[in-house]
């Protein structure tokens, strides 16, 4: 048995529920309903170790959405439809061995400078999701001929493992997998039989025959010369022999008809196939992860971005992120502005200042995206990224007030800082937005100015914006806390942001800016209640139109 | 149990998967599980079935072994029979026709005696000679159609036993005993060995013949060939054959005589009876002899019983008398007897 061509990780593993998929193909192939059997089996396939919670970070970097916005597929104008969540487990439980990594960052690299590559990559997913259809009969639609269907599958089955041994043969990256994969089974006894039997389906026999033609071009003649039987295929039976079949399996309790025995067959061979068919399952899920980040690309380019494979460095080395996007704000339409993000060291803690509006959240969220896509293997939301590895990720950038809370604004926040201690390990990611901003600034300072101590102890690679200006600035004088960094957003020459981000402390948050940005300058609010005593008196109830 | 898909050139992995999915032992299969219960009910019908058509084959081979053998019985004796018939034998009943039509014409040729008989002895040699004989009227010896019924009809009588062995005297009394003698068929007809009754040519002949044999060859079921045996086994066949081979034909033609006289009890009355011999080797007529006979001389008594027979024996002598030259005794000359 050939094992599964896992393209996903290093060492070849089956993550789907083998025996459960085995079982749901059985169905598909008796005829039963088997609706959604693939999104069923790669739902819950396991995916690699990893350290990374999801609950940490996946809402705050509104990961779903980018999964399902971000990440898509285009083959010839056309969106197969994807297996979302797959993928979102994928991307939310980043594997915890670089080996891993390095594998996914190799056929990606392969296959972005391989387009032909590509394309046959391509041709492969749009026969998976084929069969896919063939095996879910999405539809529901009523099987008129049970027989046809299963051959229907078999050759569509048969043609992908051809393609799986022949297209792949140069690859240099994992994807060379597919096609150890596609000789193994080709070269199997197995796959022998189902060449047979298709070769059986499409030509039992020859007949050679003579046909008349009139001088009017009517056809007045039909002569058969020969019939020969394909006696070579193991399939071939005499009629005879055909028909006592019919006559044993009606007394073995079927139907006595050609297409019971022609069921009997199919299922034998199919028996032999099963754990090669079951692996198509799963590759459907591995296919999307690459082609999904190649779209990802593609529509980066098409924006006039570029994404990358980023550099892995250790953290004592200096950051560097150029062309860095949002790729929120161009799933949403906007063409994010890019910009450059380095810092001396990774394992350090930066503090970003700056306007109201500035893009500091969304600098956040572009970096905990970069540092996800990393370690997944995927490209990351730059032109040319070197980062260092991080053991985890802790992300705080919504602040929703809910209903049954039990603190207010502070205690909430308290809590966060708790949590985020509880969970953080070292040499995480930690990105944090306006942190103790809920209190007064003084006692807020204090608070701050211990957790980013405290926090220092665990090497983490900490991003966290604030509007404490002057305490941010005394920070940067006093330089007590080490491996600390500050970066601002710069300003252009109307004092407006330019969403690049520069070193330095901000010198003021430019509330008054946004404010009239807004509308929320006094003359504007007056003006404003003005028009409402015109337009609703104090008294007489409410007016008629 | 071996399948019938598993074939000659599948590999021994392939033909386990097929009699895995045939049997029903390939597990997870939702919906092509095997039924147990249908299974054995429809093997029990195969069995039934094969059973019945076995029964039926043995039956009709052994019902087809059987018609064979009773045919080549059938056959085989049917062939013996007719082995030691000549062609010129089988042609007897039709020279028998020819004869008779020739000679029952209502004009009579005249008495002719050839000259080969007109001694005791050459007379008594001819009529040692294997004989047919056949009695009967006149008008319907004409008719060709009659002939079959008038041969069944007939039998060796007094005129037969008194031409063989004629009475010692032509007293009432002499011609009475032969007359009874021929009547019970007792001792005194051992005599007539050597003739036989025209009656078995007809009855048993057409089964010897070519068609006969080509229908019993063609003849099914075996109930068919088993009427035609039982025919075989009922007609006289030696009769017949012995019939075939008979050299001479004696006809005696009774016409019909005066209608307005008396008729005896047992169908005598006064009329003329006609005798032919013909020698069948050649068609050749050997005597031709006609008479008038009156049962009136007949005492009472007797007449009533054996007028017939007392007058056929007193012609038969009569007969003898004048093929010996001796005179011959009118019927007005007769005696009666004496009691």
């Amino acid at each position: 048995m050939a094992i599964a061509p896992d393209i996903l990780h290093a060492d070849a593993t089956r993550r789907i529920d083998w025996e459960r998929t085995r079982l749901a193909i059985t169905m598909a192939f008796a005829g039963a309903s088997s609706g959604g059997l693939f999104a069923e089996a790669l739902e819950s396939a396991t995916v690699a170790p990893s350290y990374w919670r999801p609950s940490e970070f996946a809402e705050e970097l509104f990961l779903q959405r980018f999964v399902t916005q971000c990440l898509r597929i285009k083959i010839g104008g056309k969106q197969p439809v994807m297996n979302g969540r797959h993928l979102y487990r994928l991307l939310s439980q980043p594997p915890a061995d670089p080996a891993v990594v390095q594998f996914r960052r190799e056929i990606l690299f392969e296959l972005t400078n391989d387009a032909p590559l590509r394309t046959e990559l391509e041709k492969l997913y749009a026969d998976l999701c084929r069969l896919r259809g063939l095996l879910e009969n999405p539809g529901a639609m009523r099987v008129w001929d049970a027989n046809r269907k299963r051959l229907d599958i078999l050759h569509l089955f048969k043609s992908l493992l051809d393609r799986l041994a022949t297209s792949f043969s140069h690859a240099q990256s994992g994807l060379r997998r597919l096609s150890e994969f596609g000789s193994e089974v080709q070269a199997s006894e197995p796959f022998k039989a189902l060449a047979d039997l298709l070769q059986c389906d499409a030509r039992l026999a020859t007949v050679d025959v003579r046909v008349g033609v009139g001088v009017d071009g009517s056809v007045n003649g039909f002569e058969v010369i020969s019939v020969n039987e394909s006696k070579g295929n193991p399939f071939v039976n005499p009629v005879w022999r055909r028909w006592l079949a019919k006559f044993e399996l009606f007394v073995r309790g079927y139907r006595f008809s050609d297409s019971e025995v022609l069921a009997r067959l199919v299922d034998a061979v199919v028996s032999g196939l099963e754990d090669e068919l079951i692996s198509m399952v799963q590759l459907l899920g591995d296919l999307e992860f690459y082609l999904s980040a190649l779209g990802f690309r593609d529509d980066a380019v098409a924006a006039d971005l570029a994404v990358c494979l980023p550099e892995f460095v250790e953290t004592t080395e200096s950051r560097e992120l150029r062309g860095l996007f949002n790729p929120l704000l161009l799933m949403s339409g906007v063409r994010p502005v890019a910009s450059d993000v380095s810092s001396p060291r990774l394992a350090s803690t930066t503090l970003i200042t700056g306007p109201n509006s500035g893009g500091k959240t969304r600098l956040l969220q572009s970096l905990g995206l970069t540092q996800l896509l990393a370690q997944c293997g995927m490209f990351v939301p730059a032109r040319a990224a070197r980062i260092g590895w991080a053991s985890g990720l802790v992300a705080s950038l919504i602040e929703e007030t809910k209903v049954d809370q039990a603190e207010g604004r502070l205690g909430m926040e308290l809590m966060r800082i708790r949590t985020l201690f509880e969970r953080l390990p070292a040499g995480a990611l930690v990105l944090l937005d306006e942190l103790c901003s809920g209190t007064n600034p003084s006692e807020g300072e204090q608070i701050f100015e211990l957790v980013v101590t405290m926090m220092s102890q665990l090497e983490p690679q900490a991003f966290i914006t604030t509007h404490f200006l002057a305490f941010a600035g005394r920070l940067q004088q006093e330089g007590k806390i080490p491996n600390m960094s500050f970066v601002q957003v710069e300003l252009d020459q109307h004092r407006r942001p330019t969403y690049q981000f520069v070193s330095g402390v901000a010198k003021t948050s430019l509330a008054a800016h946004t404010a009239e940005r807004l509308g929320v300058t006094g003359d504007q609010l007056s003006a404003l209640i003005q028009q409402n005593l015109r337009v609703r008196p104090l008294s007489g109830g409410f007016q008629a139109n | 149990m071996p399948s019938f898909l598993v074939t000659k050139q599948m590999s021994p992995a392939l033909a386990a998967r097929v009699m895995a999915s045939v049997t029903g032992r390939r597990a997870k299969t939702p919906g092509k599980r095997r039924r147990p219960l249908t299974a054995a009910l429809r093997l029990a019908a195969l069995v039934l079935m094969v059973a019945t058509v076995g029964t039926v084959i043995h039956i009709r081979h052994r019902s087809a072994r059987q018609l064979r053998e009773t045919r080549e019985s059938l056959l085989h004796a049917m062939r013996a029979e007719v082995s030691s018939l000549s062609a010129a034998d089988r042609d007897t009943l039709r020279r028998v026709e020819a004869a008779i039509s020739a000679h029952s014409a209502p004009g009579y040729a005249g008495d002719w005696i050839a000259d080969d008989l007109q001694s005791e002895s050459r007379l008594a040699e001819a009529l040692q000679l294997p004989t047919i004989y056949v009695r009967g009227p006149q008008d319907r010896m004409a008719h060709p159609g009659s002939l079959a019924q008038i041969a069944l009809d007939s039998r060796k009588d007094a005129f037969v036993l008194c031409l063989l062995d004629p009475p010692e005297a032509r007293t009432e009394k002499a011609l009475k005993a032969k007359a009874r003698a021929a009547t019970v068929r007792g001792k005194l007809m051992q005599v007539t060995a050597n003739i036989e009754p025209l009656a078995p040519l007809f009855q048993a002949l057409p089964l010897l013949n070519g068609d006969w044999e080509r229908r019993a060859m063609v003849a099914e079921p075996i109930e068919t060939l088993s009427r035609l045996r039982k025919m075989l086994e009922a007609a006289p066949v030696e009769a017949a054959v012995r019939a075939a081979k008979a050299h001479q034909l004696l006809v005696v033609m009774d016409e019909a005589g005066d209608a307005k006289g008396p008729t005896e009890l047992d169908g005598e009355r006064p009329h003329s009876m006609r005798v032919i011999l013909v020698d069948l080797s050649n068609d050749k007529v050997r005597l031709r002899f006609r008479h008038d006979v009156d049962p009136s001389w007949i005492s009472p008594n007797t007449r009533a019983e054996y007028a017939s027979g007392i007058d056929s024996c007193g012609v038969a002598m009569d007969l003898r008398s004048a093929v010996l030259g001796r005179e011959t005794i009118l019927a007005s000359d007769r005696q009666p007897a004496k009691h």
